[in-house]
Order: C-alpha cells, then structure tokens, then sequence
C-alpha cells in the first residue's frame, strides 16, 4: 500500500534579512536621537532620520506586498513623500517650500508617470481607481489655494501642478473612458 | 462569467472568506481522489489545464474593489508541483499565479485545494471529479472514446442563488450560547495533523438503520461522544458541544450554480444532561435536533439571515479596508460558537468506466485555533472515509472515536499524515 502523504519538513521561513534591517534601523534611529540630544537640540534632525526611516519602510513594505499594479505605488508615494516634506519643513522651522514647491513637484511627477501609464497601457487600462485618487489628491492644493489666503502663498506651483493634473484626468478619459467606466464599476461595486 | 468584461461578483458566503482569511484562518478545504497507479504530473497537468477550459468559472483570480473584492478572469497557466506542505494550508494567490485552487500531488493521489470564496464542497468536487474524468482519459486514451468524452455537461452557471431565493421577511434565526472549545497542546510549527478513519459503508448504513436514524446523524453522535469522553471530561467542560453541520441547499432550492450554496445547522449538545450521556439517549437528541433544524423553513432562516446582512446598505458603504478590522475582530466571537464542524459531503458518483481506476475520494476542512478538530466524510463504493484533521498534539478525540465505531461492530481502519501516532483498537 502507499502512502498517503509525503514527510514534511519543518522549515521555518522567517525573513533573517528582513529582521537585521529591522534592528539596523531601530539601532541608527535611536543613535541619531541621542546624539541629537547630546549634542544640540535647536534642530531636531534626529526627527527627519527617523521619518526618513519610516517613509523607507512604508515603500518597502507596500512594494513588498502590492507589488502588482504600479499606479497604486504612484498614489502611496505622491502620499508619503507629501507627507515626508512637510514634517522635514516643520522640523526646519517652517517656511513653507513643502506646500508651495515640493508637493507641486510631487504632483507633476506623479500625473506625468500616470499620463505615461496611460499612453503605454491605455488598450487594456487598469489604473483608473488610482488615477481617480490621484486627480483628487492632486486638486487639493488648488482647492487649498482658492478657499484659504494664508497656507499657499507662492501659487505658481500649484497653479501649473493642478493643471497637469486635470490635463492627465482628461485625456485619460478622453482616451479610455470606457475602460475606466468599466474599471469604476467593478472596482465600487456594492 | 455573467458579468461584462470578465469579472464578477462573489456570492453571499464567498464575500467573508478574503476578508476573515488570513495564514492561521485558511478558509480552505481540500478534496483528493485517490487513484490505482501513479500520478503522471504531465498528465495531470494537461488535464488540469483542458478542465478549465470547460469550467471557466475556477479559472479566476480576486480582486480588491473599493467595497468588496471581487472575481476577474486569471489569464495565467495553472501550477501543478508535488505535495510538500500540510493540506488545506492558505492558498497565497502571489505564488500560485494568482489562483484560488490548488493542485498537488502525492503518489497516487491528487489533490485539489479550494479557497472557499470560489465554491463550496459540493461543487468543488464536481471539479476534482472532471479533473479525474479527464486525467483518466489522457492515461488510458485506448479505453475511453470520443463519445464517452463529450458526454459530461458542465455548468458555468455562478449565479448568487442566496439572492434568488431568500426571504426578506423571514426573521432572524436566534443566537445559541457560546460552544465547548476544545482544549490542549498545539502541534509545533503550524502542523495539521490528519486521521483518515476508513469506514464499511454497508455496516454503517446497517448500524444507521438499525438505530433508525441517517447516517451523518448516526456519525454527529459518534463524534459529540467522542469529544465528550476524552477531551470534554478530561478539560472538565461546561458549555455545550456544538456541531456545525453545512447543508447543501441546493438540496432544497432549485439552483444550478458551481459557486457557494450552502447554509448550515449547528446541533447542541448540552452534557450536563446526564440522559446524553448514554450513546442511544444522546443517538435520539441528535436525530431530534436534526429533524427540528433540517427543515426548509428553518434553513431559510438562517440563510435569509446572512443574506441580509451582506445586503444591508450600511454594511454595504463601509469601506473594504474597514470590513477587514470588523469582520477579523467579529470573526474572533462568532467562533466560539461551535466546538467543531462535520461536513458530510455524501457519495461522490463516478460513471462506470472510471471506477476500476479509483480507489477512494477524501475531504479534509482546515482545522484553526478555536474550531482545533474539524471532521469532513465523503464515500466511494463500499468506503466511507471520515477524516479529522486537527491542530491539537494528542489524539483522544479521535481514538475514542474508533473505539466507539468499533464498540458498535462496524469495521474499519486507519490512516494519517504521520503526524500523530495513533492505537487502532483490536476487533
């Protein structure tokens, strides 16, 4: 008679890589904050070391993961690395380069990598959740522009980001409306 | 697929499946057909591959909506590799090109592992039984011709028969008292132990007719007899034994579809009632709770039940990320309500040609951190085979159930996957 089953090896996989990194990090973050402290604490930089830390484990973990559709990457980075630039501007003594400058950039980079996904992809179109996130986040700083006076204060920026950002939306849909009505349908199905 | 552009929806039960589903809580079930010879791999490869695409409705991958996941058509090639980790583990889609399924195989055995999202026991092994039709065919090509093969019709049909034929006014199904859970060691590293206890159907059936009851009823009492002469007594339990017990509803729906269609009772044992304590006493309760739950009405209850709350337009709005948090943390609760799950499948009919190269059929449930022994029966020929697969280190449970079995007079032996050493009782 055979047997049934074959003899299965216990074999543990855990990630020894990913653990070191782990400790690696804990370890220089700490450093930096202490030193930080030891030395002077009029700029807390020890602060962008660890939200650099963080932001660089966010992207690890998220590409780890969701490594399937890269619009979903380009929507966690355009939120991240917003994110990240504003803490870097507040850790300096706030004066506004993230609003006004970084996050503009942040915005063209991204819609310019999605109108690039479009061209190259528009037959079979798969990003249109994520492009519709994407439009909406990238119309903030012009919805900021037009109801607050006081957080943007160079537009320029925002004025040229927000228009890429319409551009990309539209002639995404311009292109492959279909598709993306189709996408919308099966993505917000209830 | 019904839907446009190849996608779907899930049906009612398949939607809690990815969001409850993790590496602990595989959701998962596997079906094996045990064959006379050995497994080609190439075989079974090409006959895999020539299934799917007949039953396309298997050949999907899931998707995450806004609200709820969903089924879009997996375009990629199926992987077919050896059996080398416990069976009924979670089907990581990453490395399996994205299927819901799984196909492995030991020597004579193939396996057919099933996310349950994409169909319930009863369909699924309509396609294992194809995948054996036609592994079959390609092995032996001299006895079987081409009108023999294109004989069998399939359905695609993956309808949601929940929403066809619930009731939106039947009231809800009232909520039991917490289960006995089973208690005791864990097997190290992620084990799943699995007993296969191999049963004469003819003295089964017999015995059954004899006590005059069914004979997943006849085995529900075998198996709350069990539990409460070993684990129960030994741990000094106080709450009810609670069997799960999945119905086929297309037993009493008209339904064609292959993906889920099942409901379940749950049949309650409280031991402090020392009557139970007697095998023919507690063989009584057991088909008196069957007959009070087994009706139509009482099936739709619970069905109509679940259906409503996937229906409802709150739960419904709720994004898919925040259905995850609550349905894991709800699911921790709700499984406390059964000590253990038995489903009994039935006969798995095979034409006649076929039957000289099939030696069985088994069905193994994964077992989890509460519900630590599952049970799941299926029979072929003159072979009911009543498997455990449990997460627990010792086999009380299971011995107490072949002695019992034996006790009775009915004949039978046993297999495993090595993991536990178990005693089978002298005649």
């Amino acid at each position: 008679m055979t047997s049934l089953y074959p003899k299965i090896r216990n074999v543990k996989k855990d990630n020894i890589a990913i653990k070191i990194m782990i400790i690696v990090s804990f370890v220089v973050a700490v450093a930096c904050l202490i030193t930080n402290v030891c030395t002077s604490t009029k700029y807390m930089w020890s602060f962008i070391v660890i939200i650099g830390i963080i932001y660089s484990w966010l992207t690890v973990m998220y590409s780890i993961h969701r490594n399937v559709n890269i619009a979903s990457n380009v929507m966690v980075q355009l939120i991240a690395i917003s994110i990240l630039t504003i803490c870097i501007d507040h850790i300096l003594g706030y004066e506004g380069w993230s609003i006004n400058l970084a996050i503009p950039i942040i915005i063209m980079v991204a819609n310019t990598t999605m109108f690039v996904l479009t061209i190259s992809s528009f037959h079979k179109y798969k990003y249109a959740l994520y492009q519709l996130i994407i439009f909406v986040l990238s119309v903030i700083p012009l919805g900021l522009l037009v109801f607050s006076d006081n957080i943007i204060t160079e537009p320029l920026f925002t004025i040229i980001a927000s228009s890429i950002a319409v551009f990309t939306f539209v002639f995404s849909l311009i292109l492959c409306g279909k598709n993306i009505l189709e996408e919308l349908d099966r993505r917000l199905h209830m | 697929m019904p839907k446009s552009n190849n996608w779907r929806r899930l049906d009612n039960s398949a939607k809690i499946f990815p969001i409850a589903s993790n590496k602990k809580y595989s959701s998962v079930f596997r079906l094996s057909a045990v064959l006379k010879e050995k497994v080609d791999p190439q075989i079974l490869k090409k006959s895999v591959e020539l299934v799917l695409k007949n039953l396309s409705s298997f050949k999907v991958k899931l998707k995450k909506g806004l609200f709820w996941y969903y089924f879009e058509e997996n375009h990629k090639k199926v992987i077919i590799e050896k059996e080398k980790i416990y069976p009924c583990k979670y089907i990581d889609p990453k490395i399996n090109n994205d299927y819901l399924f799984k196909v492995t195989y030991y020597e004579n055995k193939i396996n057919l592992d099933i996310f349950h999202s994409l169909t319930d026991g009863n369909s699924g092994i309509i396609f294992l039984r194809e995948i054996v039709y036609t592994y079959i065919e390609l092995a032996h090509p001299k006895d079987f011709n081409q009108k023999l093969r294109t004989q069998r019709k399939l359905s695609n049909n993956t309808e949601d028969d929940y929403l066809k034929n619930y009731n939106k006014k039947s009231k809800n199904a009232k909520g039991g008292k917490k289960a006995y859970i089973l208690k005791g060691k864990k097997l190290p590293l992620s084990a799943i132990g699995v007993i296969h206890v191999n049963i004469n159907l003819e003295q089964l059936k017999a015995k059954a007719k004899e006590k005059g009851v069914t004979i997943t009823q006849y085995l529900t009492a075998c198996i709350i007899y069990a539990i409460y002469n070993s684990n129960y007594q030994k741990f000094k339990g106080k709450k009810p034994i609670k069997v799960c017990i999945p119905v086929d509803l297309k037993k009493y729906f008209k339904s064609e579809t292959v993906s889920n269609f099942f409901s379940y009772i749950t049949v309650q044992a409280n031991m402090n009632n020392t009557e139970l304590l007697n095998f023919d006493n507690l063989l009584k309760f057991v088909q008196g709770d069957f007959n009070k739950r087994l009706t139509k009405e009482e099936i739709s209850k619970t069905m109509s039940a679940n259906v409503k709350l996937g229906n409802n337009l709150f739960i419904k709005l709720i994004p898919l990320f925040l259905k995850v948090i609550i349905v894991k943390l709800s699911y921790m609760e709700i499984r406390r309500y059964t000590t253990t799950t038995f489903s009994n499948i039935g006969r798995v009919g095979i034409i006649g040609e076929y039957q000289k190269y099939i030696d069985k059929f088994l069905m193994l449930i994964a077992p989890e951190s509460v519900e630590k022994i599952k049970c799941s029966a299926c029979s072929f020929e003159n072979n009911l085979v009543l498997t455990f697969t449990s997460v627990l280190k010792d086999t009380d449970v299971e011995q107490k159930f072949f002695e019992k079995l034996k006790e009775e007079g009915i004949d039978l032996y046993v297999e495993g996957n090595g993991v536990h050493d178990f005693v089978i009782p002298e005649d």
